[in-house]
């Protein structure tokens, strides 16, 4: 009972001229009100064309079988209509690059009256009211001036943040969150990591955060998931999967996150002759 | 205000940006002989507006005792023709004409390109058949074109508009479905699917403003070509009919008068080839003025 988005036995496939591709081979997890889950893996490895499987949003040549519901809504096979009707407003997602994810033609306010329009049919005067709370709720300083300028004038980090806001504009109950801290600066992926924790706390989200970083899962997750070559491999909460991996596959990955620690990574060792004297030049 | 973001050179992404109108039009006017045209244009317009208070002389209006004056003479300022009509009347009616026909199979070509290239270009499985359909038209020299819809449909000047109009689709289809179909995987497009946005929505209000700066451009070129075709059919006898003053069709009037009255054809001949590269001048200079990488020069 009660899972927010449960997703068994999901087949993600592409038609391309030399037959099938399959992403994604037949995955299943579920994800609660209120609960972080990471899905990390390699490039390719399926995690993409899965939060795009559960938009609804593969491309023209995506085929999908299996059953995704969103709090027991069955999602696959729905007709594109009904699917307008649930994205945005039941379930978002973000992306990973901010540079591009906003039109550059159109002015901020523009953009996130879009959403409010859409599923609130609200008119252009309460969109704009709703859009500067919006704004101001992701931590974005003077939103009425911000609603006025266009992506090209605002950092990374700020485009995120208005990403974020149109994501959340309709309240959804799911935040599919696709890498949305890889282009950004160390610095700015903490800040927007506390923000998607903050939003998913005040507004009791499920999130799922798509991601290859494993500090970033550290940091977020409650619950991770392992994929390789499109199949879970592990999956588990986060300390334990951090602690004790059980797959060699999540063993290698958390092997090959540079550690801080090991200085000797990080520093060149002295050059050393045969006979173990030191050289120097 | 928050005009301290309006530096240009600062700013290093240089992909399209505001759709500011302004700032276009100050970068058009930096250039001098599109600043000619657009004189050019501006006093045709003003010419065909207000025609009737520019004339002493109506267009039809002959006078059998001042034939084939020449230009200055006996108060025609343009002089008259074999029949007696006042030059200077008929040119500035036949401004009314051309910029009407122009326009009119301008704004319907680019509707009917605007309706098949957004369509291919965000469909793929139109796109086929419609690029196919494109070719077709494409296939066959514009001026034949425009002659074979004219022998079915008839020679008027309403026939004229409606063979331009369909010679201008092919061009404005393709120009307009390329942009969409670039623009189209830009990730902003899939983040507007993300929000629920549906396809009509998504080609009116997103994919179609991004066209608008290719769009500006053909349809500025087209007016000067349409103008053209209108006068080269109407010289033809296939477009509007004598006693209307179309300046083709006073061009072709005049040919039996070449060597008594040789201004009967060089005047209007002249208000085709200015207004023509008038229209080219500004079409050239708008491509520039919209070109964002142009900023960086600014």
């Amino acid at each position: 009972m009660g899972h927010l988005l449960l997703v068994e036995n999901l087949v993600t496939q592409y038609r391309t001229a030399g037959g099938k591709l399959p992403a994604v081979q037949g995955i299943s997890f579920s994800v609660n009100k209120g609960e972080t889950l990471c899905i990390v893996g390699e490039s390719g490895c399926g995690k993409s064309a899965t939060s795009l499987s559960i938009m609804g949003l593969l491309p023209a040549n995506g085929e999908i079988t299996g059953s995704i519901r969103l709090k027991g809504d069955e999602i696959v096979g729905k007709s594109e209509e009904q699917l307008q009707k649930i994205r945005g407003n039941e379930m978002s997602m973000i992306f990973q690059e901010p540079m591009t994810a906003l039109n550059p033609v159109f002015s901020i306010g523009f953009q996130l009256r879009e959403p409010l329009m859409i599923h609130r049919k609200l008119s252009k005067k309460e969109a704009t009211q709703n859009s500067i709370d919006l704004l101001d709720k992701v931590g974005i300083p003077n939103p009425e001036e911000k609603l006025k300028q266009y992506p090209h004038e605002l950092s990374g980090g700020m485009r995120q943040r208005v990403m974020i806001a149109m994501a959340l504009a309709c309240d959804p109950s799911l935040l599919i969150a696709d890498e949305p801290t890889t282009a950004l600066d160390v610095t700015i992926q903490a800040q927007i990591i506390e923000l998607i924790d903050d939003l998913k706390e005040q507004m009791g989200m499920g999130v799922v955060f798509v991601t290859h970083d494993m500090g970033v899962v550290a940091e977020i997750a409650d619950r991770v998931m392992v994929m390789y070559g499109g199949e879970v491999v592990e999956m588990g909460d986060v300390y334990s999967v951090f602690n004790s991996p059980q797959h060699s596959y999540t063993k290698k990955l958390l092997a090959a996150v540079p550690n801080v620690d090991d200085e000797s990574k990080f520093w060149l060792q002295e050059a050393t002759t045969d006979d173990g004297s030191t050289t120097s030049s | 205000m928050p005009s301290n973001l309006a530096l240009n050179g600062k700013n290093a992404t240089s992909r399209k940006q505001e759709s500011n109108l302004v700032k276009t039009f100050k970068r058009l006017l930096k250039n001098k002989l599109a600043v000619f045209g657009l004189f050019i244009i501006a006093i045709l317009i003003i010419i065909a507006v207000f025609a009737p208070l520019l004339v002493s002389q109506g267009p039809f209006e002959q006078n059998l005792s001042e034939t084939e004056l020449g230009v200055g003479e006996q108060g025609h300022l343009l002089g008259t023709d074999n029949y007696g009509r006042d030059m200077w009347s008929r040119l500035i009616y036949g401004a009314r004409i051309s910029l009407v026909v122009g326009l009119s199979s301008v704004i319907l070509g680019l509707i009917g390109g605007l309706i098949l290239g957004l369509l291919g270009g965000y469909y793929k499985k139109l796109d086929g058949i419609i690029m196919r359909i494109v070719d077709l038209l494409f296939a066959f020299p514009g001026i034949l074109l425009a002659m074979l819809i004219i022998a079915m449909l008839g020679t008027s000047l309403v026939n004229v508009i409606i063979a331009i109009s369909i010679w201008s689709i092919p061009g404005c289809a393709r120009i307009v479905r390329g942009s969409a179909l670039s623009i189209k995987k830009q990730e902003y497009i899939l983040a507007m699917k993300s929000l629920g946005a549906s396809d009509a929505r998504i080609i009116l209000k997103h994919i179609l403003p991004n066209c608008t700066a290719p769009i500006i451009v053909f349809a500025t070129m087209r007016m000067g070509t349409a103008i053209l075709s209108t006068s080269a059919l109407s010289f033809l006898g296939l477009g509007a009919q004598p006693p209307t003053p179309e300046w083709g069709a006073m061009i072709a009037a005049g040919q039996d008068f070449m060597w008594s009255a040789p201004h009967m054809s060089v005047i209007p001949g002249v208000a085709i080839m200015l207004t023509i590269f008038a229209f080219n001048v500004v079409g050239d200079g708008l491509r520039d003025a919209l070109d964002p990488n142009m900023e960086l020069d600014g």
